[in-house]
């Protein structure tokens, strides 16, 4: 079993932390294993977001994930942001800190999306230089969601994994490997994810995302609204195999039912978690 | 191409990928518009964009934008329900369309797009009820406000009980960070309330109305209060001394003195009760 780069916890098997879901986890305290946090969802209050969010960290372990870093954008980086990224880390004492590989706006606007990047050596040349100056201010390495993508560029001469094999050793950073995305990509832009899957370096991943969609015929797109589908388990199952495992989480984040039902969808990981199989010698 | 080159190349895309997608209108005039064309003029941005097997690619910047006005929609009437009951579906996602084209978001965290919706109401055209519209944008705007607001301590018994009786009349009254009042010349916070317990809303209506908006063991709160009971919490969180706010409670209410000074005792040990006050400053 390979470990990752920086030896970050195998954290086993958690959900994103949904509003929904507090009074189940205030109140049961559920037997899980871990949460992961929207970022941005707890960096500009002093309400009662953070004072539940204290109350989980005091008996879960935490990890977080923003969707607002913009490191694709041409746009400087936000220092303000970046700092209260950190303050916040420190304070839920984050295991890590995630991001996406994509940019979010330009010009001091924000669209909140993740927008995908064109795919060549100048734009992977910027991003690992971006890369290394977040690593840098947040005093921790940087963490990189590959994004689920509906468009794709001409001006792109790599592939995405190519792009983050590179960027992940370039700029030290590690990967959150999102399956769901990788097969959400596939579909819309016609390439092999067990290529995509099979070329991703095991010790650069440090977590797995999975989540449902919803596949509209001609594209899918990524809605975290159901169940994850087998193919899905079956690219997950795939890379397991390579990473010997890694801290895993289901995001639901629209229609998100009972949190007894989002957990049973991500304790179903166990299963397709398996070790390597031995390799039979020939006689 | 060198790294400025890139710089300039990569922006250029950004910015107009970004003028697309927030474009008010169909995806064909979005691409076709002096705003976006002046960007990358629309022949040029073709060739940027590669066509999938099943979507042109037109179709696929379509995705973008039809999901980014969808998003904002949803992030609006979390903070707006009263506005969007009051709009009904089609005026509400008009009035949104609008509302982004003048104030698009410039801030990293989606909870700050709300702050200029009453401000938009004031001035935007074709508001239907402005002054209606106005007065409830406004509360639900604190609401989330004072959601977001730091906790402060409490006023106890014990501190109101250690103020010594001459002191009373210079003393000053210090509320809770997380409290507001509302002078409203319409039904606003009945209109709001029945939204929120998805009732029927009552007919809009010119009425005066006062409210104190406040937070308690991190629950929000809204408490009607009569005019003298407004003029005196008015008075107390402007700072005035206690003897003042009484003496101006007076001279401003058609009730008698006695009947007044009979109702500020229970008024105030009901306000400490709710929780209204940090502490009390006497010279």
């Amino acid at each position: 079993m390979s470990k990752n780069r920086w030896n970050f916890p195998d954290l086993g098997y958690g959900i994103g932390l949904r509003t929904v879901h507090y009074p189940t986890i205030l109140e049961e305290s559920p037997a899980i294993d871990w949460f992961e946090i929207i970022s941005e969802n707890y960096m500009d209050t002093k309400g009662r977001p953070i004072y539940i969010l204290d109350k989980i960290a005091e008996k879960y372990p935490i990890v977080m994930h923003g969707v607002s870093m913009s490191i694709g954008s041409t746009d400087p980086l936000d220092i303000p942001y970046l700092k209260k990224l950190k303050e916040l880390a420190n304070r839920v004492k984050a295991l890590w800190v995630s991001d996406h590989l994509c940019w979010s706006g330009v010009a001091g606007t924000n669209i909140h999306d993740l927008l995908p990047m064109p795919y060549n050596e100048e734009s992977l040349k910027y991003t690992i230089s971006r890369v290394k100056q977040v690593s840098e201010i947040l005093e921790r390495p940087l963490i990189l969601e590959n994004p689920s993508a509906y468009i794709e560029f001409t001006s792109s001469d790599i592939t995405e994994w190519d792009f983050l094999v590179a960027l992940t050793k370039e700029s030290d950073c590690g990967l959150l490997l999102d399956v769901n995305n990788v097969y959400v990509s596939s579909f819309n832009h016609g390439f092999d994810p067990n290529e995509y899957i099979d070329a991703i370096p095991s010790d650069r991943v440090v977590q797995y995302h999975l989540a449902g969609h919803t596949n509209k015929g001609t594209h899918i797109i990524d809605t975290h609204s159901d169940y994850v589908i087998d193919q899905v388990w079956q690219l997950y199952e795939r890379s397991c195999q390579h990473t010997g495992g890694r801290a895993t989480l289901v995001e639901w984040d629209d229609e998100i039912p009972a949190f007894e039902v989002v957990h049973a969808e991500v304790l179903k990981a166990k299963a397709y978690r398996k070790q390597p199989e031995v390799a039979m010698v020939g006689v | 191409m060198d790294k400025e080159n890139l710089q300039v190349g990569l922006e250029r895309f950004q910015r107009w990928m970004s003028a697309a997608i927030m474009y008010k209108g169909t995806d064909n005039q979005a691409l076709k518009s002096t705003e976006v064309e002046k960007e990358l003029p629309w022949a040029e941005a073709l060739k940027f964009i590669k066509p999938s097997k099943t979507l042109t690619q037109i179709e696929r910047i379509g995705l973008y934008r039809s999901m980014y006005i969808l998003r904002l929609v949803d992030v609006l009437k979390i903070d707006f329900p009263s506005i969007a009951a009051y709009l009904g579906d089609d005026d509400y996602y008009d009035f949104v369309e609008r509302y982004l084209q003048v104030y698009p978001s410039r801030s990293y965290n989606l909870n700050n797009l709300s702050y200029d919706v009453p401000d938009f109401i004031k001035t935007a055209p074709k508001i239907k009820n402005r002054a209606f519209l106005y007065e409830l944008a406004s509360l639900e705007l604190m609401l989330s406000h004072i959601f977001n607001v730091e906790e402060t301590p409490l006023l106890t018994k014990e501190d109101v009980a250690a103020i010594t009786a001459e002191v009373w009349e210079t003393a000053k009254i210090i509320p809770i960070k997380a409290f507001h009042l509302f002078a409203f010349k319409h039904n606003t916070n009945a209109y709001l309330e029945a939204v929120q317990n998805e009732v029927k809303p009552p007919k809009v209506k010119k009425q005066d109305t006062w409210l104190a908006v406040y937070r308690r063991n991190y629950k929000l709160w809204r408490l009607p209060l009569s005019y003298d009971a407004y003029n005196m919490l008015s008075d107390i969180v402007a700072g005035k001394t206690l003897g003042d706010a009484i003496v101006n409670a007076i001279e401003k209410s058609s009730e008698s003195q006695e009947v007044l000074q009979g109702q500020v005792f229970n008024w105030f040990q009901s306000w400490v009760k709710e929780g209204f006050f940090q502490k009390i400053e006497t010279p």
